[in-house]
Formats: structure tokens, C-alpha cells, sequence
């Protein structure tokens, strides 16, 4: 009987890793043949382009994607005139691409970072803040030139490697507490709880997973950075723009950059290489993957090196003769300047300023700003909810109630920062069942967005139900791999 | 809803954020890999009145920038005005970008690890 269990519990074991591999394997050789990619010292990029656009694995669909944007971010702004502008230089580099049956569309975030994005489904997010730094079309075309030059380049498959190996090491902890479980139950009192090579075993998982997520994937990530500039220059001369767009993004960034620049966290490196030096072997490990992530755990290369490899390209690759030297920036400069974009861009600016304003203690002046500003965004989620707090701020309760009533309507524009805020207000408040509540209706609202469970699951541990928090965790451990280790974390705090 | 009950711990975590003022400056530091032309008027097809050799530093004395039409710098040289594509030189670009990352809950989540932005997020 015991020989038969320990069987079975083996054969769930085997069984899992099976599945795992199955479903991993033709994705490791995907992205093992995108990670040796040429990168432009040969050939031009925009040679290896294949006519037919190859959709990526993680594709999640239009409206799914969007509610994802929606969960991680501040929001979207939608302005036809914007829109249509973006969205034409996009199908300008796309023609020029050569490449066909392309999926996504260009759509402005509500985030202040300066930064745009895009996602498997080939959608591209330029942030409205960064559209400040863009002074003609070229600069535009060179951020969205970029982005689609990760679509093009298939990019985002490559993170499959990531996720599995995040998703096998706790497909394998929980398939080994249920064998931990039976054989408990099965042995009576003889030997319980994890064995000591069971234990190595998850450790080792948790190694490989460490160096997979925290030095191995951004380091891959760093030679693509590296590609989409390199293609986005080929998309930008192709389809007639100044490529000193790139350089003038990149100016941006390295500035950007240099103000927010933090080095290495010296107290937790120290801990590390200390580890390194006294530990054990597996201590040793640890330390060590810890220290290179702190040192080379970056996604992009800084934007120096960015830049230096922008113009040693060009330089190989064309001659300044076939190259533009002007810019455009008369359409540019009517579209950024359209009423009905400049006016949210007041009301975002306006509601950011009341943010800073708050937060050093000057309520009477973030509510004149906030109140002069908000205008035509009060159906904004994030400008109404700072709307809201001016006014609590000044003793204006029931206009706070309506104004955050607005923030939060699901038939307007909402943002997941928006409850993650509120929620951690209520919480703060004593209200940790209420700010569960908000982020399970936020949950909700953004299509079941994994980026708002590792806050329920906070919420759900704050409230004392511990085994829900567990429940929630473990669902989002397998279900969302890139979200995997902060729920684990938010399940497990005391 | 209690006076300052959103208020009083918003205060706590939030954080500044943008500004919109850009504002740039420049100076020449030096040359690539390659010769870098000097052009008479901002046009490449114009008449190349010199050029600088490849791997010229001017770090010691970065050569400041008279004047800026589309991808030229106007520069001195050898007491005359010239016109240097910026693609063809290293440049100091100084921007003026008062942003700082924000501190709403969530900024330092990672975004999903399959999106590729063109700068690293706030950490």
C-alpha cells in the first residue's frame, strides 16, 4: 500500500514535468533561434523581413489587451485627431516594411513616464508625456518605429522561455506538497513533511528560475532593444523620414535617464557578495545572481550606447546622401496642438501638479488647481480621482463622493493605478475587506487583468483570510507567470 | 467620507511627477568611426569645405554649437562657420526633462515581461 502511494505520488511528479516540457519545448527552440539573430553588422535589418507577419504565441486579443493597458496604467486618452495621426504613421513604416497582415493599432497612455510600449498583439502605447519631447513627425515615427520593430522582429515570443520556467517551478512546488499531503496522511506518523532532497529540488527550481527571469531574460532583452532601434532606423528611412529621429528619442531618453539614474542598491549589493563570500554553495548562488542582477538586471542598454550604435549603423549601412536632413513637423504641430488633445492634456498636467501639491500639504492649491484644470476629464479616472482628493482635502465631501464616483464609473475611461490607490487608502484606513472588495471589482472590470491580483491577494491576507489569499495566490502563480512571485510574496507576508 | 481620511494617507505615498518644459542645449565632443564632413550651408548637397578625422576627440574643448537648422550644427572652424550633420559627430545634448518616476501604487510592479517599451521603466 505505501509502496503503491509512493508510486503514485512519483507518477504525478513525472506527470507534471512531462506536460510542462511538452508545452515548452517548441517554444525554448523558437526562442533560442530569435536570441542568435543577426544584429545589423552584415546586412540591414529590414532584409531578413518575411512578407507574412508571423502573429506571436501570447497574443490575447484586441479587447483583453486593451483592459490590460487599462489595469497597469493610468489609463488611455482617445482623440480621433491623435489618434488618426499615430495611427498613419504607423501604416506609413508598416508600407514601407513590406510586411503584411500586421495586427495593432498606436493609442496614447495617460502615464507620466516618459516611455511607450508595445505588446504581442501589436498594439503600441506612447505615453502623452512623452509626446512632449517629440518635436516633429520623425521623432514620432522614431518611437513608433521602434515598437514595431519588436512586432516585427517577434520579440515578445521570446519571453515564453521566462514563463515556463516560472510556471514549471510552481506547477512543481504544489504538485510536491500534494504528494507531501497524501504521504502524510499515507505514513501515519512515520516520516512527515518535505524530504531533505525534495527540498533541494525546489531550491534548484528556484535558482534556475532566479538567473532565467533576473539575468538571462533581461540580458536577451538588451540585444532586442539593440534590433528594434537598428529595424526602426531601416523603417524610418524606407518610409521617408529623418532617422535623426531615433537620435533625438535617444537624447531624451539618456536625459530622462540621467535625472532619474539609480545606482546599484550598495547595502543589499554588499549583502549579497557577503553571501558570496561566507555562504554555502547554494547561498553562494543566490548572492551571486542577486549581485548580477543589481548590476546587469537592466532591460535596455543605456541610451549612450543606444545612441553610439544608432549612428556607427547608419554610418555603415547609408550614405548621407540618400538620407533625409529635414524634418516634418507642420502636421505634427497642428495635431499635438488640437483643441480637444490639448485641453485632457491640461487636465492631466493640471491633475499631476495637484498630485505634488497634495503631497507637500498644500490642499487649498492642488484644489484651485485641480478645479481650473479637471475640465472636459472629469470622466477620467485618474484626473477625477485626484479632483476627489483636493476636494476631501478642503472639507468639499460631497463633491469628493461624486468626483470619485466619476473615477471609478466602469463606463468611462478607468485605470487600474486608480483602485490599486484607493484601495491602499482604505486598507491604511482600517477598510482592508472594502479594498479586497475594490480590487475584486477591478479585477472585474479589466477582464480579469492579472496586475490586479497581487493587490487582492494583499487585501484578502490584510482581512485574515489567509487560505483565500493562498487560494488567489496560486491561481495567479499558474495562471499569470509574470505576476507569479508577487502574489506568492503579498500570500506569504506576515 | 471623513475629512481628510483620502487625504491625509494619500499624502504619504504619492508622488511629483512631470513637468513640460524641454529646453536643449549642445556641444560637439568629438567624431566616430568615420571622417565627419563640413559642409558649407546646411544641405548635403552643398560644397564640403573640410572634414574632421575619424576618432577626433574635442572633450577637452567641446565645440560649441552657433546654430541648429533640421539634422546640421553650425560650428567654428578655423574662424569660419560650418555646418556638421549630428549624425556624423558625438554631441553632449542637454534636455531639459523635469520628470521623475511616480510612486501610485503599482509603479514598480513589472509590466508583463512579453511588452517592449523603448525606455526601462520607473524601478
Amino acid at each position: 500500500m505505501r509502496l503503491g502511494a509512493r508510486k503514485g505520488h512519483v507518477f504525478i511528479l513525472k506527470l507534471l514535468a512531462v506536460g510542462v516540457l511538452v508545452a515548452g519545448c517548441q517554444s525554448v527552440q523558437n526562442t533560442a533561434q530569435k536570441i542568435v539573430e543577426r544584429d545589423g553588422d552584415q546586412a540591414k535589418l529590414i532584409s531578413r523581413l518575411q512578407p507574412d507577419y508571423v502573429p506571436s504565441k501570447l497574443a490575447v486579443g484586441l479587447e483583453r489587451d486593451l483592459m490590460n493597458k487599462r489595469a497597469d496604467s493610468y489609463g488611455l486618452i482617445s482623440v480621433p485627431e491623435m489618434s488618426d495621426h499615430l495611427n498613419g504613421i504607423r501604416d506609413r513604416l508598416l508600407r514601407a516594411s513590406g510586411v503584411g497582415n500586421v495586427p495593432g493599432r498606436v493609442y496614447v497612455s495617460a502615464d507620466p513616464m516618459l516611455n511607450a510600449m508595445t505588446t504581442p498583439d501589436g498594439n503600441i502605447f506612447v505615453n502623452w508625456n512623452l509626446l512632449h519631447y517629440l518635436a516633429s513627425e520623425d521623432d514620432v515615427a522614431a518611437v513608433i518605429a521602434h515598437e514595431l520593430a519588436h512586432n516585427l522582429l517577434g520579440h515578445a515570443d521570446s519571453t515564453i522561455y521566462g514563463q515556463y520556467v516560472q510556471k514549471t517551478r510552481w506547477l512543481h512546488r504544489f504538485g510536491l506538497e500534494i504528494v507531501v499531503n497524501m504521504r502524510d496522511s499515507a505514513e501515519n506518523g512515520h516520516q512527515k513533511g518535505v524530504k531533505k532532497g525534495e527540498v533541494s529540488q525546489l531550491h534548484n527550481l528556484q535558482l534556475a528560475t532566479m538567473f532565467a527571469t533576473k539575468v538571462v531574460s533581461p540580458s536577451w532583452q538588451r540585444t532586442q532593444e539593440r534590433a528594434a532601434d537598428l529595424l526602426g532606423v531601416d523603417l524610418l528611412v524606407a518610409a521617408g523620414y529623418n532617422p535623426d529621429g531615433m537620435l533625438n528619442v535617444l537624447s531624451v531618453l539618456k536625459q530622462y535617464e540621467d535625472n532619474n539614474r539609480k545606482g546599484p542598491d550598495w547595502n543589499k549589493l554588499g549583502n549579497s557578495l557577503l553571501a558570496v563570500a561566507k555562504g554555502d554553495n547554494r547561498m553562494k548562488l543566490y548572492g551571486g545572481i542577486s549581485a548580477m542582477e543589481m548590476v546587469w538586471g537592466h532591460d535596455h542598454p543605456d541610451a549612450e550606447t543606444r545612441t553610439a550604435d544608432v549612428q556607427a549603423y547608419l554610418s555603415r549601412h547609408y550614405d548621407d546622401s540618400e538620407l533625409s536632413s529635414s524634418y516634418q513637423k507642420t502636421n505634427w504641430d497642428k495635431v499635438r496642438r488640437h483643441a480637444s488633445f490639448r485641453k485632457l492634456l491640461v487636465a492631466y498636467e493640471g491633475a499631476l501638479t495637484a498630485h505634488k501639491l497634495l503631497e507637500s500639504g498644500q490642499a487649498e492649491a492642488a484644489y484651485k488647481k485641480s478645479s481650473a484644470t479637471i475640465g472636459t476629464a472629469r470622466n477620467h479616472a485618474y484626473p477625477a480621482f485626484i479632483y476627489a482628493m483636493s476636494l476631501d482635502s478642503v472639507g468639499k465631501y460631497k463633491e469628493a463622493q461624486v468626483a470619485l464616483k466619476q473615477a471609478l464609473d466602469p463606463a468611462q475611461e478607468g485605470s487600474g493605478k486608480v483602485y490599486d490607490k484607493l484601495a491602499s487608502i482604505m486598507a491604511g484606513n482600517g477598510r482592508p475587506k472594502d479594498a479586497w472588495q475594490l480590487m475584486n471589482s477591478g479585477y472585474e472590470r479589466f477582464g480579469k487583468a492579472p496586475q490586479m491580483v497581487p493587490g487582492m491577494v494583499r487585501y484578502q491576507r490584510m482581512s485574515g483570510d489567509r487560505q483565500r489569499a493562498g487560494e488567489t495566490a496560486r491561481m495567479c502563480a499558474l495562471n499569470y507567470p509574470d505576476y507569479s512571485d508577487y502574489c506568492m510574496d503579498e500570500a506569504n507576508r506576515t | 467620507m471623513k475629512k481628510g481620511v483620502i487625504w491625509g494617507l494619500a499624502v504619504a505615498a504619492m508622488a511629483a511627477t512631470a513637468s513640460v518644459t524641454a529646453d536643449e542645449a549642445i556641444s560637439v565632443v568629438g567624431t566616430l568611426a568615420r571622417p565627419a564632413k563640413l559642409y558649407e550651408a546646411p544641405d548635403t548637397a552643398s560644397k564640403v569645405i573640410d572634414s574632421w578625422p575619424a576618432n577626433t576627440s574635442f572633450e577637452a574643448a567641446p565645440k560649441q554649437v552657433k546654430g541648429v537648422r533640421d539634422s546640421f550644427v553650425q560650428v567654428d572652424h578655423n574662424g569660419a562657420p560650418v555646418w556638421v550633420l549630428i549624425r556624423s559627430i558625438k554631441s553632449n545634448r542637454q534636455i531639459r526633462i523635469a520628470e521623475a518616476c511616480g510612486s501610485m501604487p503599482g509603479d514598480n510592479m513589472p509590466r508583463s515581461a512579453a511588452t517592449r517599451g523603448v525606455g526601462e521603466p520607473c524601478k
